[in-house]
């Protein structure tokens, strides 16, 4: 009998192989599938040295990827949102170190499980918590629509947190939890077990990790409902690398190796410092984030502006028909919806409206260029309009009265006088749109901001790579003040006296 | 040169023009004379409709400039006008002032712009200031900017709306000499002004408008010494009372 079972299993391997193999032969150009991940997971998922997303996940997705000749397009944002861009189709596939829960099973399709995971409780060293029943009225920090979240919330059914006055602070990242921890804000972190293992490793000499024995939970691949032709394709590449043993090299590499920087320690509260800044910031590469996140920043911001300056002045000159023409114009009517919308709706909105809707999750740069671009160019207009207005009636008829045109005499004479007027205030909307591009993380790109970010996520440091960045945007802002007070001067010249 | 036929001008319902017929002479100085309110001001700036007139004619050189078919903006580099503001442009030097119109509108090239520019700059008396911005000039400088600024264009004609009122006293006369010197040369001048000693010494018509009519027009010497309106006599009276000019 067990003979038979063995025999029908190896026919079914071999059956797989065959199958898997034809696939392969055809040479057909490789299908893109985009999988969605949360990169604020390690082991699991991970920004890397090299500034990519890397993790048990995005290996195992990607070997599964060679054996069913897909190519694999990585896609990083907020754990809560995976589920949802699944369903809208702008995600085939989500590796995120997911656990099947049967909420979860409603909106999703989940594919074999591929690890068992138990969750954790991290706790500072000196802490007398033992178990999950200790959390009761305790002030817990979980990682956002996580297992551990639903764990210790305390709702009606919720059998082991009964205490109502229990706290829990959610946030989007597990390295901000364990921050939170560190800095004393609350009395532990439940997490699952390996992202527990690899914070209290970094962290050997402040945490400990305690595993909560009845939280065993199953990770799996998720993919849209009712896709089952991707879901059979993954389930079979899951057996094939298991098979080949694959599977086994990437638990050992990724999840039980143990690879993390020593950190070197000092009483000498300077040293210390020096040592932490020199861990932050070279031996994790936390440097070369930051230069790469200042490039982001300073690339959007400057194509933004660009884009703003030209859409402002098309919108005022539009608006300023009204003026001219002594009523509403088809051109002043859409200015003005123009700029009360883009006035109306934070830029937050616009730009995951841009990314989300009119992009679908494609193209991230753009979008966000386009969305501050396009913001812009709603308080540029009116910067411009302003400064037409404040510009003497005088001037217009002076120049209508040699012979100049409408549109000349707005070229050569006004808007020359315009543009002087408004500078201030251009410049300002210049320096707040500078910072305001610190949100484009939220759309997965890689700016100043989401630099530091990366980098708390893999110190746990959250002190040094903050500073640094405010000291990067302030220099900026220092950087481009100075630069539009010598252009300023240079164009007040004629008002010498 | 210039015919002006039944020009009715209202703003709103106030009709401030009622019907004005003239015909300016080339070569000519016309100055037009009135109480305040008189429309004398809205006259002048109809004649290259700065204000757009509500019914009539105005005629120059043959065009009506109230045809939609006329393109207004070649009209007006042949009518030169001169503000009671100066309406400088505050950005450009002196000599941007004067050489923008020939350069961009004629094609000239910056060169000569440039010396036709210091031709004109050095006869009416302000080179020396040609690279100067307009905010470092005194009033009597600015305005004979001005009057350079529109010569540049070699006008036909050029309108003066009020020149001499915007300034301290003791530029009126740098001003009026230049105007003086342009009326001899030959240049058709029509010319709003209080100032009744230029009236009287360079014009060569005078017109006096009140209520939105022309009530009067003449030489200086039948304006000035034979007037024959009430309202024209009451207004020099007035006028003469005050003993501001001359």
């Amino acid at each position: 009998m067990k003979r038979k079972v063995k025999l029908i299993c190896a026919f079914l391997l071999l059956a797989c192989f065959i199958m898997t193999g034809c696939t392969n032969k055809g040479d057909e150009p490789k299908k893109t599938i985009k999988v969605g991940t949360n990169a604020e997971f390690p082991p699991f998922e991970y920004i890397n040295e090299q500034g990519e997303v890397d993790g048990f996940d995005m290996a195992i997705m990607k070997a599964i990827g060679e054996e069913k000749g897909y190519e694999i397009n990585i896609v990083n944002m907020e754990f809560k949102s995976l589920a949802a861009s699944l369903k809208t189709g702008a995600l085939d596939a989500v590796a995120a170190g997911m656990t099947v829960t049967e909420e979860r099973k409603q909106t999703v399709d989940f594919s074999d499980s591929y690890y068992i995971a138990v969750q954790s409780i991290v706790l500072k060293k000196d802490s007398e918590i033992q178990s999950i029943e200790d959390l009761n009225g305790k002030k817990i920090a979980v990682q956002e629509g996580t297992t551990g979240d639903f764990l210790v919330t305390p709702e009606d059914d919720n059998e082991i947190i009964t205490d109502k006055n229990t706290q829990v602070k959610r946030f989007k990242k597990g390295a901000d939890a364990i921050v939170e921890l560190k800095n004393g804000g609350v009395d532990a972190v439940v997490i699952d077990s390996s992202p527990a293992r690899s914070f209290v490793a970094a962290n050997e000499k402040d945490l400990k990790y305690v595993d909560v024995e009845t939280s065993e939970e199953s990770y799996a691949i998720a993919v849209g409902k009712g896709n089952k032709e991707l879901l059979d394709d993954i389930n079979e590449g899951l057996a094939a690398i298991k098979e080949k043993g694959i599977f086994d090299e990437l638990v050992n590499q990724y999840i039980n190796g143990n690879d993390n920087k020593v950190r070197q320690t000092s009483d000498n509260p300077i040293m210390q410092i020096i040592y932490d800044c020199k861990y932050v910031f070279i031996d994790t590469n936390g440097y070369q984030l930051l230069l790469e996140g200042l490039g982001v920043t300073i690339g959007i911001s400057f194509a933004a502006v660009c884009l703003g300056i030209v859409l402002g002045f098309i919108i005022a000159l539009m608006k300023l028909t009204e003026t001219r023409k002594k009523r509403k114009t088809v051109l002043s009517v859409i200015a003005n919806v123009y700029i009360n919308v883009l006035r109306g709706t934070p830029v937050m909105v616009q730009l995951l409206i841009m990314y989300m809707i009119v992009f679908r999750s494609n193209m991230a740069y753009l979008a966000a260029i386009l969305t501050f671009g396009i913001n812009s160019g709603a308080y540029v207009a009116e910067n411009i309009r302003a400064g037409i207005m404040a510009v003497d009636q005088g001037q217009m008829e002076g120049g209508r009265s040699l012979g100049f045109t409408y549109s000349q005499t707005m070229r050569y004479i006004i808007l020359p006088q315009a543009i002087k007027n408004a500078f201030p205030a251009l410049g300002n909307e210049f320096i707040t749109l500078l910072k305001e591009t610190s949100i484009v993380g939220y759309v997965a790109i890689r700016d100043l901001t989401k630099a530091a970010d990366f980098i708390i996520s893999r110190t746990y440091e959250a002190f040094y790579p903050l500073i640094a960045i405010a000291i990067i945007y302030f220099i900026l802002v220092w950087g481009l003040t100075k630069l539009l007070a010598v252009v300023e001067r240079r164009m007040r010249r004629s008002d010498l006296r | 040169m210039i015919y002006v036929k039944n020009l009715h001008k209202y703003f709103g319902e106030l009709e401030v023009l009622k019907g004005i017929d003239y015909h300016v002479e080339p070569g000519k100085c016309i100055v037009v004379i009135g109480p305040s309110g008189s429309g004398k001001s809205t006259f002048l700036r109809c004649l290259n409709r700065l204000e757009k007139p509500t019914k009539g004619s105005v005629i120059i050189d043959g065009v009506d400039i109230m045809d939609s078919k006329t393109d207004i903006n070649q009209m007006r580099q042949k009518i030169g006008m001169v503000f009671q503001q100066f309406n400088l442009f505050p950005h450009k030097t002196v000599l941007e002032n004067v050489t923008l119109a020939p350069v961009k509108l004629k094609g000239m090239d910056k060169e000569s712009a440039k010396q036709l520019a210091m031709n004109l700059l050095t006869r009416v008396g302000v080179g020396d200031k040609a690279d100067n911005y307009p905010a470092q000039l005194s009033g009597g400088q600015k305005q004979r900017v001005a009057i350079a600024r529109s010569l540049a264009m070699n006008p036909e004609a050029i309108l003066f709306d009020e020149p001499t009122s915007a300034l301290d006293p003791e530029m009126v006369g740098e001003v009026l000499d230049v105007m003086k010197k342009l009326a001899r040369e030959g240049m058709t001048m029509v010319v709003v002004t209080h100032e009744m000693g230029f009236a009287k010494d360079v014009a060569d018509r005078v017109v006096f408008m009140d209520g939105g009519h022309i009530i009067e027009e003449g030489t200086p010497d039948e304006i000035f010494n034979h007037p024959k309106n009430e309202r024209l006599k009451t207004f020099l009276g007035k006028v003469s009372q005050e003993g501001g000019e001359n």
